[in-house]
């Protein structure tokens, strides 16, 4: 690879990791909003499916690998747990690449929420596998779930739409070394 | 040809080399990385919430000199009305702990109170947490307790340079002495995940028997003073009923918590003074 | 072979006679096969229906445990509601073992890793001071025939022969116990580090634990102090395998007011159980007073749960669960203000105090003296506080169990007896010159002519003397019977004496003690002598006398009626004679021996006496009063009884006892009369 390549590549991983950062506190904006309403939108499936479907293998790697590190260091799941899953859901979407259709959202999207549910659910075994069922937690649970799924829906799409724009306006091509590989 | 199983396999190895790499990794560097991480984004948080605070400076500006100086004179009657309060106060501390010196009693009052913007609220169906805008360098210890105008908000979980994670009282896994207002025996308190749309709530265990709380009669639940955290007599909610508990020896029952902990945006984080 | 084969396939005749013959061979097992078959389907209904709960009940046992959680016990009230008797928490620092198994786990196989590199260290024949630079110094050692085997602390066990190494092993069991032992140790080191205690778990009671109480929480630290439980509740983790546990111990709020009453509770005695093994978690029993008189409706329905265990014993499902139920409240008839005054007011003085209801029975007071702190014996007494006690003969409930001469108090009895048998009138006349015969008057100058009122209320003794003899000693003696001094009152407190003393001609001769003699007879009808009562029967005759009936029933519990149904019947006395006796009770108390328990605005009837009890070869005095008030209708009976514990204490009853009852009848009257 030349070095144009690499620091291309690097390019497309920063502004990735710039745009996770950006709308990670967009969501916690909206999450410091809907306390009020006990609601919380949990939406890791949203940083995940970009680089996964878009990036080379290693650089989505390391997308995946720091997004998932960066959500460990401010929750209380144990350190390593989210880059863990992000990986297994990259080796899982990687596995598939030759069906699935880069441009096409609705697949970016389908994944986003495959993985969002996988994670939400992981996440809600852990600390609430023992208490699921007692004094309204499943209830709680189950709202959270329909409305981070749904905000989800309705994110998804645009956040990779301005990705995407975003890569386009700073003239970079998002596929530039893919052939390289093939 | 020979290189394409290999390019399949790779993300699996890749796999395999994190979990190898994560359980060779030492813990202490884990929870450095794990700090980095925090503390690199903790300034992303800290001006996200600052940016808020200059959006209701500024809309507080936006309002008419009139309503302002409307607003002033009511908060100097309101200061006012406060010193006298305060100086009351003061003559009573001092009563009070003139008398608590002639039985040699520590004094009651062994906190600094140190004030902190809140800049994120973790309040999920898993865990129950708040970021504070302070940390290690304004002094903030861990374990410290922290409450604000309606009583406990919880205790600090975790301190970093410029901020710090409290855990709040309607989390799970805090759990603090209490007592109801006018009876001095013990009872545990435990948090319990407030429901959507709902007000936060906890549990109170270990009441004792004779305890008779009702919808009509309801008793507010303090901190006891009896644990090495919280200082006594700080509110914590209001019980409106107990039933017998799981083991028939004690009763248990829900407390209603102050709702303004779902929209907390500054609280206290009380110091020991010795320290 | 080969023709011969082909010959016998080849003949269908011979064929069909093989047939038939084998069918003949085979025709014992067509036959035998239906009764095995049938044999085995009975055997299997026998096993699988018949046998059913059987099976069941084995395979419960074998998979299944029962936790037994006794129910707290019910309060006990005194009769205006105030709580005598109630629970109060008691925490302790607990584990359950199968929340540790990772632990144990995780640490056993660290250590089995760790004897691995150690015994890479060792070979054979290597020396004994060799094999100890690497190992330490053994921890035990078993010398055999020709060998000796070392065991030291890492669980490795080395042989030797002639100092030289023959073989290594594992001591796996000692590796077990001490793996478990040091997780659970690094546990009690966190408490310990929390509550500034220093406990340590000893290996024999973890054992103990282990073997035989698997399910029930493990106890590292009991009865917290409230400061200890709510450090560990805020500083130890919820999802902690350390876990509070809070069961009850009994709360007195009075401490030692009226503590042989209510008596205290202590761990019950293990159960063989049903038939599922059961852990129980101890209950609490009634060991005295109303505790024990009372423990069926006080102790409450045990609840309990059921387990599912795996093959080392351990839980791992939840299949039933009852909760346990408090045991019902008891409300007694003690006033605990009244039994608070009475026991303030005998100070630091041995002896007893009963207060009646005249018309119910009902006990207001009954204390005795000297007592106990109640709270000091829950959960379990102390060695070094029933030491206490027991030098100071407080476990001894005096109103019940103390057998006293009841001296003059006695006179009543006497006067009644005599009355009765028409050996006088009231208004008869005797002249006492301070002696009859060489039996004395307390007044030893004399009472002079002295009639029934007078006799009564300055005690004289001679004019008892006189009558003692001409009434004789059967006819008092029936009439203390009938009063019920020969036997124990029935009252709802176990241990209550049956020793009573009534003496007559018979008992005499029948313990041995020689002919009944005139100057028996005289000491008899002062309360002297032979006759022994309790404070509780004196207490009753003061409300027998006082409702003209001759037995009361005293009762603990609290009656809601005004008046109930004494056993016994109305006293067999002439009006006029009753009133001279009230009168000579009255007069003792305005002017004569009992003047010191006046009360201004209250009428009382009462008898004082100072006995004498031989006591190691010395006199030693006992003070009595008797009384009931108002005296026109009334409604509490007295009875005070001081035991002098030295022959130079000066008890009387006028000076000593009269001054408690006093206090006791003002409260009474402040409380119930205004």
């Amino acid at each position: 690879m030349t070095n144009s390549k690499q620091i291309a590549l690097l390019g497309l991983i920063v502004i990735v990791l710039i745009s996770h950062g950006i709308a990670n506190l967009f969501v916690m904006e909206l999450n410091n909003s809907l306390t009020t309403l006990s609601i919380t939108l949990f939406l890791p499936g949203l940083f995940i499916a970009f680089p996964s479907l878009n990036l080379q293998l290693y650089p989505a790697i390391l997308c995946n690998t720091i997004t998932g590190i960066l959500i460990d260091a401010t929750t209380p799941i144990p350190m390593g747990t989210s880059a863990f899953v992000f990986l297994i859901v990259q080796l899982v979407v990687f596995q598939f690449r030759s069906v699935i259709k880069k441009n096409n959202l609705y697949h970016g999207w389908v994944i986003a929420q495959i993985t969002n549910f996988v994670i939400f659910s992981f996440v809600t075994l852990y600390f609430n596998g023992k208490y699921l069922f007692e004094d309204g937690i499943f209830i709680r649970t189950l709202l959270d779930f329909i409305f981070s799924q749904s905000a989800l829906a309705i994110i998804a799409p645009v956040y990779f739409t301005i990705i995407k724009k975003t890569i386009a306006v700073l003239r970079m091509d998002l596929y530039a070394n893919e052939l390289s590989h093939k | 040809m020979a290189k394409r199983p290999l390019n399949r396999y790779r993300p699996f190895l890749l796999l395999g080399l994190f979990i190898f790499i994560w359980k060779v990794v030492p813990k202490s560097v884990q929870l450095t990385l794990h700090k980095s991480f925090y503390e690199f984004q903790a300034p992303l948080w800290i001006g996200s919430s600052k940016i808020e605070d200059l959006h209701s400076y500024w809309s507080t500006r936006t309002n008419s000199e009139n309503k302002l100086i409307e607003a002033g004179i009511q908060l100097s009657r309101n200061n006012h009305e406060l010193r006298i309060q305060l100086d009351q106060v003061k003559l009573q501390q001092e009563e009070l702990n003139s008398l608590r010196s002639l039985h040699n009693l520590s004094p009651i009052n062994n906190y600094t109170y140190e004030t902190a913007r809140v800049c994120k609220r973790d309040l999920t169906s898993w865990w129950q947490e708040i970021t504070i805008r302070k940390g290690d360098n304004h002094g903030i210890l861990k374990n410290s307790p922290v409450i604000f105008a309606g009583g406990v908000v919880g205790k600090v979980k975790e301190t970093y340079e410029t901020t710090s994670t409290v855990l709040l009282i309607t989390s799970r896994h805090f759990r603090m002495a209490a007592r109801f207002e006018n009876d001095p025996r013990p009872v545990t308190y435990i948090g319990s995940i407030n429901s959507s749309f709902g007000n936060p709530k906890g549990i109170v265990r270990d009441a004792p028997s004779d305890v008779i709380v009702t919808q009509e009669k309801s008793q507010k639940l303090v901190s006891s003073g009896l644990g090495s955290i919280f200082p006594e007599g700080i509110n914590i909610g209001t019980v409106h009923y107990l039933e017998p508990g799981t083991n028939g020896l004690f009763k248990a029952g829900k407390v209603l918590l102050d709702k303004r902990l779902l929209y907390l945006k500054e609280v206290s984080v009380l110091l020991p003074k010795n320290k | 072979m080969a023709k011969e084969k082909q010959k016998t396939s080849s003949s269908p005749v011979d064929l069909t006679e093989r047939l038939k013959l084998r069918r003949k061979k085979l025709i014992f097992f067509y036959r035998f096969y239906p009764l095995l078959f049938f044999a085995l389907v009975i055997g299997l209904f026998w096993r699988q229906v018949i046998q059913n709960n059987e099976y069941r009940l084995k395979e419960r046992r074998q998979a299944m445990r029962k936790i037994v959680q006794p129910g707290p016990r019910g309060d006990i009230l005194d009769r205006n509601g105030k709580l005598l008797v109630g629970n109060r928490p008691r925490f302790s620092a607990i584990v359950y073992l199968d929340r540790l198994r990772p632990d144990f786990r995780k640490e056993y196989f660290q250590r089995v890793r760790n004897i691995r590199r150690i015994k890479t260290d060792l070979h054979i024949n290597q020396s004994l001071k060799d094999v100890n630079v690497i190992l330490g110094q053994p921890i035990g050692t078993k010398v055999g025939k020709n060998s000796t085997t070392r065991l030291y602390a890492q669980s490795i066990r080395v042989k030797f022969k002639e100092d030289s190494v023959i073989s290594v092993s594992t001591n796996s069991d000692q590796l077990e116990w001490n793996t478990r032992w040091d997780v659970i140790q690094s546990y009690l080191e966190k408490i310990n580090k929390i509550t500034g205690r220093n406990q340590t778990l000893a290996m024999k009671d973890l054992k103990v634990h282990f073997n035989h109480k698997l399910l029930l929480p493990l106890p590292l630290v009991e009865d917290l102090t409230l400061q200890e439980y709510a450090r560990l509740i805020e500083e130890i983790p919820v999802e902690s395998p350390i876990q509070i546990y809070t069961d009850t111990a009994r709360y007195y709020p009075y401490s030692s007011a009226a503590s042989h009453t209510l008596g205290y509770v202590s761990k019950e005695k293990e159960k063989k159980n049903e038939n599922l093994k059961t852990f129980r978690i101890k209950r609490k029993e009634g060991k005295t007073g109303m505790e024990k008189q009372f423990d069926e409706i006080l102790k409450g329905k045990s609840g309990g749960e059921v387990w599912l265990v795996d093959h080392r014993g351990f839980q791992y499902n939840q299949i039933e669960k009852e909760i346990p139920v408090q045991g019902r409240q008891i409300n007694t008839s003690l006033d605990i203000d009244m039994q608070r005054v009475a026991e303030d007011a005998m100070g630091s003085k041995i002896g007893a105090v009963v207060a009646l209801k005249v018309k119910t029975g009902e006990v207001l007071v009954l204390a005795s003296k000297p007592n106990y702190d109640l709270n000091e014996l829950t959960p379990f007494i102390p060695t070094r506080v029933f030491n206490r006690i027991n030098d100071a003969g407080a476990w001894l409930n005096r109103a019940t169990q103390g057998l006293y001469p009841p001296g003059s108090t006695f006179k009543m009895i006497t006067a009644i007896a005599g009355l009765n048998e028409g050996k006088m009138l009231p208004e008869t006349g005797i002249n006492c010159q301070g002696k009859l015969w060489d039996m004395k008057c307390w007044n030893l100058s004399g009472h002079g002519i002295v009639n029934l009122q007078d006799s009564l209320s300055q005690s004289c003794n001679v004019y008892y003397y006189a009558l003692g003899v001409n009434t004789k000693v059967e006819a008092i003696s029936k009439t203390a019977k009938m009063f019920g001094l020969n036997d124990p009152t029935g009252i709802e407190i176990p241990n209550e004496t049956g020793r009573m003393i009534v003496p007559d001609r018979e008992w005499k001769e029948s313990k041995k003690l020689g002919n009944w003699r005139q100057g028996d007879t005289a000491n008899f009808s002062i309360g002297q002598g032979y006759i022994r009562v309790t404070p509780l029967q004196m207490a009753c005759f003061t409300a027998s006398f006082a409702r003209k009936e001759t037995l009361t029933k005293p009762t603990l519990l609290y009656q809601s009626k005004k008046e109930i149904q004494h056993p016994g019947t109305n006293l067999n006395l002439q009006v006029d004679h009753y009133q001279a006796i009230v009168e000579g009770m009255s007069q003792a108390v305005t002017s004569g021996t009992a003047k010191n328990s006046r009360i201004p605005g209250l009428t009382i009837a009462a008898k004082t006496g100072t006995a004498q009890v031989p006591v190691k070869g010395e006199k030693l005095t006992i003070a009595w009063y008797v009384g009931y008030a108002p005296i026109e209708n009334p409604e509490i009976a007295v009875c005070v009884t001081i035991e002098g514990t030295d022959p130079n204490d000066r008890f009387n009853g006028g000076t000593t006892a009269a001054p408690i009852a006093k206090v006791v009848l003002e409260q009474y009257k402040e409380r119930y009369m205004n």
